[in-house]
C-alpha cells in the first residue's frame, strides 16, 4: 500500500496522538480542558490546534503545495508566540506531528517512503521558524503603534511633530 | 546519550511540573519579559501617601520590603475579614466544584491552571487558611495551608495582577464567589508593601494631582477640545465652542481622559461635542473632574474613594443638577456598585431628568449619574435626532460588552440599540461570548500596560477569536464598544489576532449619522476619511 494510502487509512488516529502531543506541551492540569476539542468560541486553543493539525495532515495526504499549509501553521504558531514557550517550543509541534505519524506507520510502511516523508516534513519546520518571527515582529510592531496611538493625535495637533500634506504631493 | 530527539526537547517539557495535588510546589514564580508589569515608581507611590514608596524592580531578588511585611499582610487580611463579610464568605465556602476552573480568559488563553479563578482565590485562601482557620493550623498543607514566605508573596503579585477583575468566573460560580473581589482585596493586601505596577500608581498620582490619568493641565485640555472643534468645523462647517468649568450648568460631563487624547477616543469626544452642541445641551466639561476612569479602585478602595470624590465636589462647587459620564467601562461600576457604600446617597444633586425628553432616570435616583449611552438610547426612542444612516454604510458593525458595564451593571441593549439606529449593518458575535458572558478585552483593571503586550494578546484571544469569526462570516470591519480601556486596548488584539478590524466607541458612529441643523453637505467621517460614496477617484 503506497505511503498516502496509509496515512489516509490511519488519519484520525494520527490526527488524534498528534493533537494529544501537542496539547502535552501546555501544563498537565489543564490539558483535559485544551483536549475539548469543539469548543470554538470557549476553547480556542483546543479548537484551533484540532482543526489546524488536521488540515496539516489532510495537506500531507494529498501531496499538497507547501502554500496550503501556510494558514493552518500560522493558526497554531500565533497562538503559541504568545505563550510561555521559547522559540523552538513554540514551533517544534511539528516535531510532534512528525512522531505520530512515524508511530502510527512505521510498522506497515516502507522504511524508504517513511524516511522520505519524515524528512519532507521537516520542511514544515523551517517555514514555521519564519511564520513565528512574522508574529514576533508582529508584537513590536504593535507595541510601538500603540505607543504613537496614545500620543500621535495631540503631538501633531500641538504642532510638536507635522506630517507630509496630501496636497503638498498632488501640486508637486 | 548523544543528542536528544527533537520532540524530546519540546513535549512536556514546558510542564511547570504541575501535578494535580502538588501546585503548591511550583514556586519560584519565574518573571518574563512580556508576562509581567514593570514595578511602581517610589514618586509616584509617595505623592499619594502610599506605603513604603521606592523604586521596585520586579526581577529583582530584593523587593526592598519593609523588615515586618509579613505581619503587615496578615493584620491587613484580618482587617479585611472584619470589614468585609463577602471576602471572608469567599474565603470559606468554596467547594472547589470546578465550574468557575475553565471560564476565565486567562486560563483559555494560557493554559496556565493558577490563571484558573478557583486556583488564583486558592493562592490567596492557602495563606488565609495557614493564619485564620483551625484546620490550617492544625493540618498545614494537608487542610490547604501555607506558609506565606517571600517566593508566595511573589506568585500573588505575580497572578493577582493577572486578573481583570471581570467577574465572568462569577456568573457560573453556584455560589456566587466573585474572584475579581478577591482580587480587589488581594491588590489592596499587596499595595500595603508598596507592590504597585507602574502603569497603575502613574496614573493614580497624576489624577489625584491634575485630576486625570496622563497629567493634562486645565490649559491643555481646553486647547485639545478647541482642536477637535476645529476638525468638527472642517467636517460639519459648524463652530462649537465647548462650556468649560461653566458654573451654573444643568450638567456635569465627565469622560475617561483617554477620550481627550488617545486614537480612537478622541473621535467619540468628537462625537461628544457635536451631540451636546446638536442638543442645545445646557452642561459643561470640566479641568478639575476631567477624568472618569480610576485607577485607584486598581489599588485600594480608600485610594479609589479619594480620587472618585473630586467628581462630586466639582459637581458641587459648579452647581449643576446631575451628572452625565462619558463612554466608559469601570467608572460604571465604581459609581454604580461602590459610591453609595462610600459615600451614602448624594444630597446635594437632583434625580436625573432629561433635559430634552423629560425622561425621568429612575435607577439613578441614589448616585445622579447617567451613561452616555442611556441618554442617547432615550433621544432616539424619542424620535429627538435625524440620521443618515448610509454615511457609517462602510461599516459591518459588531459589539464588544465591556465586563463592567454589561456583566457588571447589566446594561445591554441601549448600546445595541443605539448601534442600530445609527449603522446599517450590524452583526452579533456568538451567543457564548456576549452579553453577560462577554469575554474581557485581557487588559482591563490596569493591565492595559504596553511591557505585557503578550500577556494582554493571550488574554484577549477568546474575545479576538470571536470577533475574528464575525469577521469571516459577515465580513466584520468594526469592533464598537463602550469602553476607554477598550477602546486602547482592542485596536492592538485586532492588528495582531484579526488585522483589518478597526474599533470605536459608539457616540462616534452617532455623530458621524446624526443630521445637524446647519451643517454643510458632509464629506468626510469624523477620522478624516471620506464617507462612503465620496471617495476621490
Ligand atoms: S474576574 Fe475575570 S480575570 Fe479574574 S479570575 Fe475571574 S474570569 Fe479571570
Ligand atoms: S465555581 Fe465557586 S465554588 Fe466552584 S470552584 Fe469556583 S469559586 Fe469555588
Amino acid at each position: 500500500m503506497s505511503i498516502n494510502n496509509l496515512l489516509s487509512k490511519k488519519r484520525e488516529n494520527i490526527i488524534n496522538k498528534a493533537f494529544d502531543l501537542i496539547i502535552s506541551t501546555y501544563p498537565e492540569q489543564s490539558r483535559i480542558f485544551l483536549k475539548g476539542k469543539n469548543k470554538k468560541f470557549t476553547n480556542p486553543i483546543g479548537y484551533t490546534t484540532n482543526l489546524s493539525v488536521e488540515q496539516i495532515i489532510d495537506n500531507i495526504i494529498a501531496d499538497a503545495d507547501i502554500e496550503n499549509f501556510i494558514s493552518p501553521l500560522e493558526n497554531i504558531i500565533q497562538i503559541r508566540a504568545v505563550q510561555d514557550f521559547t522559540p523552538s517550543q513554540a514551533v517544534g509541534f511539528i516535531f510532534l506531528i512528525k512522531k505520530a505519524i512515524y508511530s502510527t506507520l512505521h510498522k506497515e510502511a516502507d522504511s524508504n517512503d517513511l524516511m522520505e516523508l519524515m524528512s519532507r516534513i521537516d520542511s514544515l519546520a523551517l517555514v514555521a521558524f519564519d511564520i513565528f518571527m512574522k508574529y514576533r515582529e508582529r508584537i513590536y510592531d504593535i507595541k510601538a503603534k500603540e505607543l504613537m496611538d496614545r500620543t500621535w493625535w495631540l503631538l501633531k495637533k500641538w504642532n510638536i511633530v507635522s506630517e507630509i500634506d496630501d496636497k503638498i504631493l498632488e501640486t508637486k | 546519550m548523544g543528542l536528544p530527539r527533537p520532540e524530546e526537547l519540546i513535549s512536556d517539557v514546558n510542564l511547570k511540573k504541575m501535578p494535580s495535588k502538588a501546585w503548591m510546589d511550583t514556586l519560584p514564580v519565574e518573571f518574563k519579559p512580556g508576562f509581567y508589569c514593570y514595578g511602581a515608581k517610589g514618586k509616584n507611590l509617595e505623592y499619594v501617601g502610599f506605603p513604603n514608596a521606592r523604586d521596585f524592580h520586579v526581577t529583582d531578588p530584593d523587593w526592598k520590603l519593609p523588615e515586618d511585611w509579613k505581619k503587615t499582610v496578615i493584620e491587613g487580611i484580618k482587617q479585611r475579614i472584619e470589614r468585609f463579610r463577602t471576602f471572608h464568605v469567599f474565603m470559606d465556602i468554596c467547594v472547589r466544584c470546578g465550574a468557575c476552573a475553565d471560564k476565565c480568559h486567562f486560563f483559555i488563553g494560557t493554559g496556565d491552571p493558577k490563571n484558573m479563578p478557583v486556583l488564583r482565590a486558592e493562592l490567596l485562601r492557602s495563606v488565609y487558611r495557614k493564619y485564620f482557620t483551625s484546620s490550617g493550623k492544625i493540618f498545614g498543607r494537608n487542610g490547604g495551608a501555607r506558609d506565606l514566605d517571600l517566593d508566595v508573596l511573589k506568585e500573588l503579585w505575580y497572578y493577582f495582577y493577572q486578573c481583570t477583575e471581570c467577574r465572568r468566573c462569577s456568573l457560573f460560580c453556584p455560589y456566587g464567589i466573585d474572584t475579581a473581589e478577591i482580587t480587589i482585596i488581594a491588590r489592596e493586601l499587596l499595595n500595603l508593601l508598596g507592590l504597585n505596577t507602574d502603569w497603575i500608581s502613574g496614573p493614580v498620582a497624576n489624577c489625584y494631582r491634575t485630576g486625570n490619568h496622563l497629567g493634562i493641565e486645565p490649559h491643555t485640555m481646553k486647547s485639545t477640545l478647541e482642536f477637535m472643534c476645529n476638525d468638527i468645523e472642517d467636517i460639519t462647517g459648524i463652530r462649537i465652542e465647548p462650556p468649560i468649568n461653566k458654573k451654573g450648568a444643568e450638567i456635569l460631563f465627565v469622560t475617561p481622559s483617554g477620550d481627550l487624547f488617545a486614537d480612537p477616543g478622541i473621535y467619540n469626544c468628537m462625537g461628544y461635542l457635536m451631540l451636546f452642541h446638536e442638543l442645545g445641551l445646557d452642561y459643561t466639561w470640566s479641568t478639575f473632574a476631567s477624568e472618569g476612569g480610576n485607577f485607584g479602585f486598581f489599588t485600594s478602595l480608600e485610594m479609589a474613594k479619594r480620587l472618585h470624590s473630586k467628581i462630586y465636589e466639582e459637581a458641587k462647587r459648579l452647581g449643576v443638577k446631575w451628572i452625565l459620564g462619558g463612554e466608559c467601562g469601570h467608572m460604571w461600576r465604581v459609581w454604580h456598585q461602590y459610591h453609595n457604600t462610600w459615600f451614602g446617597p448624594v444630597d446635594f444633586l437632583e434625580e436625573p431628568v432629561s433635559p430634552i425628553t423629560g425622561t425621568k432616570f429612575e435607577h439613578a435616583k441614589s448616585n445622579k449619574i447617567v451613561h452616555i449611552s442611556e441618554f442617547t438610547a432615550d433621544l432616539i426612542k424619542h424620535g429627538i435626532l435625524k440620521f443618515d444612516k448610509s454615511r457609517n454604510d462602510n461599516l459591518i458593525v459588531t459589539f464588544h460588552d465591556s465586563c463592567n458595564v454589561s456583566r457588571g451593571m447589566g446594561m445591554f441593549e441601549e448600546p445595541r440599540y443605539i448601534i442600530k439606529n445609527v449603522c446599517n449593518h450590524f452583526y452579533e458575535m456568538p451567543d457564548e461570548t456576549i452579553r453577560e458572558q462577554t469575554f474581557c478585552c485581557g487588559s482591563g483593571s490596569g493591565l492595559n500596560a504596553g511591557e505585557i503586550m503578550e500577556q494582554r494578546m493571550r488574554g484577549g484571544f477568546p474575545r479576538a477569536n470571536a470577533v475574528r469569526y464575525v469577521h469571516e462570516k459577515f465580513g466584520v470591519n468594526l469592533l464598537a464598544n463602550i469602553c476607554a480601556i477598550d477602546r486602547a486596548a482592542l485596536p492592538p488584539l485586532m492588528n495582531y489576532w484579526v488585522p483589518g478590524v478597526r474599533v470605536s466607541g459608539v457616540t462616534e458612529l452617532v455623530a458621524n449619522a446624526m443630521i445637524m441643523k446647519g451643517e454643510k453637505e458632509r464629506e468626510m467621517n469624523l477620522r478624516m476619511e471620506p464617507l462612503p460614496g465620496k471617495e476621490v477617484e
